[in-house]
This record gives structure tokens, C-alpha cells and sequence, in this order.
């Protein structure tokens, strides 16, 4: 059945699709969309034809640099993995609370135990109680935030039934100097980069949809990166959020 | 795709293999900069490769998943104003860049299905077409459009729509792209 809401969304479907929409209503369409039906089955009828455009355009051959220089990245992460997993074995046995990344970077590590006081024992961190469970399957889940970092800031996470999940942020500062906020995901101790960068409005709102499935994901983190993000967090999570 | 999540470079470089010259064609399409193209399709690959994007068979083919992933960067790059200033630069010298050959069957079927998606755009009455391609390619806002060609916010939301749904009717039912 059509409401008013659902009206006021279906206008901004083309528009989404096509990548017009900023990316806080773009968040708040995916929100509304996971809990309409309607939505759902119109962005479904009309996805193909956004799919389309990419194929209409002119082939180019891209330079054979931009090969070389991706398969230079790759192989460089697949040696520091190896060789970060032969370091590391023994001290993530004795330090097994602590995230992959905190082991594995010596810089971060030192940037000092007070940081892994934090994470262990959510000292410093406030923690804003959202609302668990929810219709259809979906929750919304609260985050810990760093008290220090972000004194106003709070966040949740919203998580659909399949898994597709958008992260909500309010009270945080705008970052200055091209730098982003970076989501990364934390799994069995390792973390990854969720593939999410997002700034905040003047007013400090923001949101982040993460294209991943997080049922394999024990944490959802946030940092403060430079512009177009980092293979691997450079400073300790500001936000934290236990899936 | 099993393999790249599981970290296999090589099952990596045959993805970036298929789909390289048509993710740098979009790149290129919607910035206009073969450096600028270059790097938004080397951070997308990347972010493939260290964030193991999860593929989803249901929701299309790995090449249109892959080209959504260039277009949301490309989006970033045009929205982070990366691209104007470079853009004048690379105006003022001769961009290099290559037409790709029609090395195989699937390679020309693919240039008739762009040629077939391009009449189809060029065919969309009242500007459709046009907000279409300033928003996918030119990475505008709604709202930027309707200040840029002076119409109303709705306006620009409705041909939206009307220009996908008539595109999705010319296309066919059938499309999977």
C-alpha cells in the first residue's frame, strides 16, 4: 500500500539510481527502501536501466601503466600480509583482544596503550543507546564513541535483514584538510577497509552506506583519514560498533 | 570472484583483465582526463581487492558491478573537485589515448550494445536524455541540474524517471546487463 512516505521517496528513486541524490538522502532512501516494498520492487524494475549506461559509452584502451602500477599494489599487499602474519602470530596470541591492525602496524602501536585501554574496556567512550531489534528483521544497533576525539558525536548502525547496513552519524566535527571519515570492518581480529568514505553537514550529520554483507563482521570502525581514504587505519577508532 | 575475495592475485588480474578497458572507458567518459580516469579506476580496482567487496551474483553481472564501483568513484572525484582544474590542464596538451581494438566476438557484440543504449539515450524526448547524462556522467546533483538549466527540482526528478522507465521500454524487459 502507497503512503505518504513512500510518495515522497519514489520521486528521488530515478534520481538515486543515477547517482543524483547527495549522499545523506541517498542514506535515507536506502533506510526507507529497506522497509518498503513498493520501493524495493520500483528500483528493481528501473536498476537495469541505470546498469545500461556504462555500456553505451566509447571503448578506450586504458594505458598499460595503470595495470602495472595495480598489479605492483596487489603483489605488495599480498607480500606485507605474508609477512605480517609470520610476525605476528606469536603476539596475537598473547594479545588477542586487540584488532589485526593494531598488531600489525608498529606505528600504531605506538601510538600508545591508552588507545588499547580504550578499545578493551570502552573507557573514554560514550555509548549511545539506540534501539535494538526492529520489523522485519532489521536492527539498529548503538555505537561506542570515542569521548576524546568526538566529545558531541554519536552514531548507530542500521542493519537490514540482508545484511546491507548504513551507518548514521550526528554531533561530529567537520573534518579540515580534504580528510574523510573512513569505515573499516573488523573480522576475527583482521580489519579490512569497508569500501564507505563520508564527511558530515555543518551541523555534524552524516551517513555511510557499507557494501558489504556484515554477517561475517564482528565490528564496524571508523577513523580519520586523508582524502580518498588508506589501505590500513592510521589512528585508533573514534567510532565502534559490535554487529 | 571466490578466488579474489580468498586474496588470489592472479584470479584478481584476470577481473581487472575483462573489465580494465571498460571500467577506464567510464572513467574517462565521465571526467574527461586520462590521469584522472586512470586513478579512479586503479583506487576502484583497489578497494575490490583490499576491502574483498562481496560480489552478488542476483543483483547482475561482475562487469556491472564493477562499473558501479568506478561510477561511485568517479562521482567522488567530480563532487571532490578533482576534476575541473585538470581537466583545463589536459585541455591545453593532446590526451593520449587509444580507441580499443575489436579483438573478439564479444568485444564487437559489446560495441552494439553500447551503440544500441546510445540510440536509445540519443531517442528519450524532453531532455531526458540530457539530465540522464548530466547526472550518471557529470556526476551533478539534482539540484545542481535544475540551477544549471533552470528548472524546477521536481522537474528534474521526473525526467529522471520518465528517461529510465523509457529507457528500461526501449531496452527491453529482458535486459541484464
Amino acid at each position: 500500500m502507497s503512503t505518504p512516505e513512500h510518495e515522497k521517496y519514489s520521486e528521488d528513486l530515478g534520481a538515486y539510481l543515477l547517482g543524483a541524490l547527495p549522499e545523506i538522502e541517498a542514506a535515507a532512501l536506502e533506510r526507507h527502501a529497506m522497509s518498503c516494498e513498493l520501493c524495493q520492487e520500483e528500483l528493481d524494475r528501473l536498476r537495469p536501466a541505470a546498469d545500461a549506461l556504462p555500456h553505451s559509452v566509447e571503448q578506450y584502451e586504458p594505458p598499460s601503466s595503470l595495470k602495472r602500477s595495480l598489479m605492483e599494489a596487489v603483489e605488495e599487499d599480498v607480500r606485507a600480509a605474508e609477512g605480517a602474519s609470520a610476525r605476528t602470530r606469536p603476539a596475537r596470541r598473547r594479545l588477542s583482544l586487540l584488532p589485526r591492525f593494531v598488531l600489525e602496524r608498529p606505528a600504531f602501536a605506538a601510538a600508545g596503550a591508552a588507545a588499547l585501554l580504550v578499545l578493551g574496556g570502552l573507557a573514554g567512550f560514550g555509548v549511545d543507546r539506540a534501539t535494538r531489534g526492529g520489523g522485519g528483521g532489521s536492527r539498529t544497533v548503538a555505537a561506542a564513541v570515542d569521548r576524546r576525539a568526538l566529545p558531541r558525536g554519536a552514531a548507530q548502525l542500521d542493519v537490514a535483514h540482508n545484511g546491507r547496513a548504513t551507518l548514521r552519524v550526528r554531533g561530529l566535527p567537520v573534518l579540515r584538510g580534504g580528510r574523510v571519515y573512513e569505515v573499516w570492518l573488523e573480522s576475527g581480529g583482521a580489519v579490512r577497509p569497508a569500501g564507505a568514505l563520508f564527511g558530515v553537514m555543518r551541523d555534524g550529520s552524516g551517513a555511510a552506506a557499507i557494501p558489504a554483507d556484515l554477517h561475517a563482521v564482528d565490528r564496524v570502525l571508523v577513523t580519520r583519514e586523508r582524502a580518498g581514504g588508506t589501505a590500513r587505519p592510521t589512528e585508533p577508532p573514534v567510532i565502534s560498533v559490535r554487529t | 570472484m571466490d578466488l579474489v575475495a580468498a586474496g588470489d592475485a592472479r584470479a584478481f588480474e584476470a577481473v581487472y583483465d575483462r573489465h580494465g578497458g571498460a571500467a577506464f572507458s567510464v572513467a574517462y567518459r565521465m571526467v574527461g582526463n586520462t590521469s584522472i580516469a586512470e586513478d579512479i579506476v586503479q583506487e576502484a580496482f583497489l578497494s575490490i581487492w583490499r576491502s574483498r567487496l562481496r560480489y552478488r551474483r542476483e543483483r547482475g553481472s561482475v562487469r556491472t558491478w564493477v562499473l558501479g564501483i568506478v561510477h561511485h568513484r568517479g562521482i567522488d572525484a567530480l563532487r571532490r573537485n578533482l576534476v575541473h582544474d585538470r581537466r583545463r590542464v589536459s585541455a591545453e596538451g593532446i590526451e593520449e589515448r587509444q580507441e580499443a581494438p575489436e579483438r573478439t566476438d564479444v568485444e564487437a557484440a559489446r560495441r552494439d550494445e553500447a551503440r544500441s543504449v546510445r540510440r536509445a539515450l540519443d531517442k528519450l524526448p524532453d531532455g531526458q536524455g540530457q539530465v540522464i547524462e548530466l547526472a550518471y556522467f557529470g556526476g551533478f546533483t539534482h539540484t545542481q541540474i535544475a540551477e544549471m538549466l533552470g528548472m524546477p527540482v521536481g522537474t528534474v526528478k521526473g525526467r529522471m524517471r520518465l528517461g529510465l522507465e523509457k529507457l528500461r521500454r526501449t531496452l527491453g524487459p529482458e535486459v541484464a546487463w
